[in-house]
Order: structure tokens, then sequence, then C-alpha cells
């Protein structure tokens, strides 16, 4: 499926000013695509735009293809949580769809490898597993889409090195568009970068162009991968990833 | 020696242990971090050092603390109990039956000191993440702690505030202020840290300077600077 919003706008009831203004791009089918910009830029507004959990106030979104399911899943998991067992959650979005939610809810729970963790209530687990249920419980409706708020927020290493993983595993068959603050993750994991600023597009491209550029990084609040700028410090290539270039520091440069 | 924890152990009613056997002294003006995988303790062990921990945990041990240390929570937004971010500041002021004038020269004080005086008649749900943070740590600030407890202060923000949270806390060392701060990402607060407490589970795994645990840091899975990450997995930098 291709996602296409045309000049949407967003605001609050209550108030004026717009969260999302006349905002247009073009969503491709299996890609990753990392939202990034400041606190307040419209990240998780524009997530829930296109999860069709908010209504544009303007403009609208089209979707291009026969299937039409998208999943979201929030910042904080424990938001999207409301069953007793992560079972249970896995299984509720395949059994809203009438569809075969035993199986589906397995296949979901060994993809993102949290069996063990199925008779477990989702609110007393770590928040790397949370994060992880939150994933299977939207991939068990075999959706498409998937819209990814913060997936790596409060995570440590290990667990952002899963959650990247997934996210490569899952890219294979799911458009996956994701927000988050992490320029390192964005580096190593999305195929596409498209830059907020005060609800409006600042710009979008390949990981690689937008972050190494000092300008859209200030603009934005962007860190500079510590990939690039090592590999400026260093004079080579900026590498696609830590282990490569792990592999191309202990060669010699 | 300032702060003193002497055999804190912290458990459930049913007996499941969240911290174990735990001994930590904190000199005045040091920056401790207290590092670990969520769910290690970290946060615990700085709410037991602020004594507020939650009603249905048992402790056993000791906190000694001379004075009550200021606490910065990782969600601050919840940490702002009324409308308007004036009356947010006063709070604790008036709490401590401080004069109505002296107040106002605090507040005027430390809203300059910290850039929010723009701020002050703003309605506190309508902040942004980044000027919330701000506010928050101001209101931490304003009743003039020995002792600040900042628990996994960079988190919510970007990479902006991020900077300005990192300058707020190099400020702070200057003024030698004892910090304590939990965090399982040491990319950003690596060189700025005097020493750092390992948790795992429950328990002190090890505690050194930053430099002096890199491998095990790393091995654990905390996030250092790239470099230090690459030493690690044994890249020589020196070369």
């Amino acid at each position: 499926m291709k996602i296409k919003t045309d000049k949407i706008s967003f605001s609050h009831p209550e108030n004026e000013r717009k969260i999302i203004s006349n905002l247009s791009l073009t969503i491709n089918k299996e890609s990753a695509i990392a939202i990034m910009g400041k606190n307040g830029s419209g990240k998780t507004t524009l997530l829930k735009l296109l999860a069709g959990i908010l209504k544009p106030k303007q403009g609208e979104i089209k979707f291009e293809g026969d299937k039409k399911l998208i999943g979201f899943s929030p910042e904080n998991p424990k938001d999207g949580f409301f069953k007793d067992t992560v079972s249970e959650e896995v299984e509720f979005y395949p059994k809203n769809l009438e569809k075969d939610h035993v199986k589906r809810s397995e296949s979901a729970l060994r993809k993102i490898g949290i069996e063990k963790l199925k008779d477990r209530s989702p609110y007393e687990l770590s928040i790397g597993e949370m994060k992880k249920v939150s994933i299977a419980s939207i991939i068990s409706g075999e959706p498409d889409t998937i819209c990814l708020d913060e997936p790596i927020r409060s995570l440590h290493r290990k667990s952002e090195q899963e959650i990247g993983e997934i996210l490569e595993d899952l890219k294979e068959n799911t458009t996956i568009v994701f927000s988050t603050h992490n320029t390192d993750f964005a580096y190593e994991h999305a195929d596409r970068i498209i830059v907020l600023k005060n609800g409006e597009i600042l710009t979008k491209g390949k990981p690689k162009r937008i972050l190494s550029d000092k300008k859209i990084c200030k603009e934005a609040g962007l860190k500079t991968p510590a990939l690039i700028k090592l590999s400026k410090e260093i004079g080579i290539e900026a590498p696609e990833n830590f282990d490569e270039a792990v592999n191309i520091l202990s060669q010699g440069v | 020696m300032k702060i003193d924890v002497k055999s804190l152990t912290i458990q459930k009613k049913n007996g499941t242990k969240l911290l174990e056997d735990v001994n930590l002294k904190i000199d005045d003006g040091e920056t401790v971090v207290l590092c670990g995988e969520p769910g290690s303790g970290k946060t615990l062990l700085s709410k037991a050092i602020k004594d507020i921990l939650p009603k249905n945990l048992e402790k056993q041990g000791k906190v000694k603390i001379p004075n009550s240390p200021g606490y910065l929570f990782q969600t601050p937004r919840k940490q702002m109990l009324r409308r308007k971010v004036i009356d947010d500041l006063a709070f604790e002021l008036e709490n401590r039956k401080i004069e109505p004038k002296k107040i106002e020269e605090r507040i005027e004080k430390y809203t300059d000191e910290y850039g929010i005086k723009n701020l002050l008649h703003r309605e506190t749900e309508e902040l942004s993440s980044g000027e919330t943070a701000m506010v928050v740590l101001t209101q931490v600030l304003i009743s003039e702690p020995d002792t600040i407890i900042l628990d996994e202060p960079l988190t919510q923000l970007d990479y902006e505030n991020q900077k300005i949270m990192i300058q707020q806390i190099k400020k702070l060392q200057e003024k030698g202020k004892t910090l304590i701060i939990t965090e399982h990402n040491m990319e950003d607060l690596f060189s700025i840290t005097d020493r750092i407490v390992l948790l795992k589970n429950g328990r002190i795994k090890s505690r050194g300077t930053p430099n002096s645990l890199i491998k095990e840091l790393y091995s654990e899975g905390v996030k250092l600077p790239i470099k230090k990450e690459m030493e690690a997995e044994g890249v020589n930098f020196e070369n």
C-alpha cells in the first residue's frame, strides 16, 4: 500500500495553533521511514494521522492498494495495553478482524522473540519487553503499515539493537513509519528521513544526506550520528553501521 | 562523607527483593551516575535516598543524608502542581513558609538564571516538553538544595534541550552541588561523571570512574560514546 497525504492540517479543537500544517508526502510500500524533528514539531500527531487515530482538519489522506491495515504503537506502551496477559494482548487485533487469532498471535510472538513472555502481565515487564509486546500486538493483525512512536526511547543499548533487528526483519514485507530523536538509530535503520519543523516538512531524503548536513541538523535539533562524526574525524567514508565501522578500524585506516 | 547508604534492602510485601544489601557513600560535590538497565533498581535507590519510596514496599537498612535533596522526576510534567508557572515555582517556597517578598525575589533570580522568565505567566499544561523540563528544574533548584537527584534527565528531551540540560548539570557542578543521576545511557554523561555505580538486579555490580568501567558497561548494554564502544570492541585509537 502507498500512503499519500494531500495538504493535511491538524489542530486541537480548543487551540488555533496548527500542529500539522499543509503537509503533503508520499510513503512508498515496504520501506522504513523515520520522522524526526524537535519536541513539539508534530511527529506524534503525524503518526496518529497516518494511522487514522486522528482525522485531518483539512486535506486528505489517500491509501493506494488493496490492503489498508495500519497499526500504531504508542510511545508509552502501557497506553496501548488493556489485557491481563501478553498473549491476550497479542491475540486481540486478529480476533477483532475475525482471523485465526491463535495462529497469528503465536507467529507474532515468535517473530518478535517473546514467546516466553506470553503468560506474563504486560504491565509488569521491563520497558524494552513492553515495547516488543506493543509491536507484536500490532503485527499480529498483519497490517501492511505500522506506525511506531519513539520505539527506542528509554531503552538501553541492547534492547535498542534488538528493536533495530526486529525492524530490519519487518521491513521485508511491511512499511514502517517511526518517530525518533535518535539519529544513530535512524541512520542505521531508516531508508528515508522526513524532518518536521513546526508541523511542516523541513526536508526529506536519504539518512546519510540529511544527517551529514550540519545546517539541517542544527535547524531540526538533530545530533550528528556518532558514525558520521567519527568518520569525518578520521577522514573515511561514513560506514553504514557500527559493525562495519569496527571492521574498518580494526584493520587500520 | 555526606550521603551514606548502609545495607539497604527494599522488598515487596511478598518478599521479592528489588534492592539488596546496597552500600554506597557519596562525597560532597561528587557527580555519581546510578547506571543500569531498566528494572535494575537505579530509580528505586534514588527514591530511597530522597525518602519517597512507594508505601507498598518494605525497607531495611539506613540512608543518611543531612538535608532533603531536590528531585527531578523522569516525567517532569507530573511534578507540576499548579496551573500557572509562577505559582508552581512558588509552591515549595510557600510550603517552607518563606515570606512572599523573598519568594518573589527568588523567583526573579532563578527564572532569570534559567532563562524562563518569559514562561512565568503561561499555563503549565501548555508548555512543550523542553520548557516543562526547564521549569521543573528551576522548581527543584529554587529551594536551593545541596544535593540534587536527577532521574533520567535526558530521556524525554530532544537534542537541543539535552544540550541545555547538560549545560545546567555542568553549572551545578561548578557550584559544588552533589549530583546523583540515574541513567542507562552514558553517551552524553560519560565525560562529566566522577563515578559510576552499576546496578544489576537490585545489587551494586561494580563502581568506579567511567574509564575504569568501559568494558563492563559495554558488555552490560550501556550506551557509551562511540569511541569508547569501539575501544571495548578492541579498536585502538592511539595508533
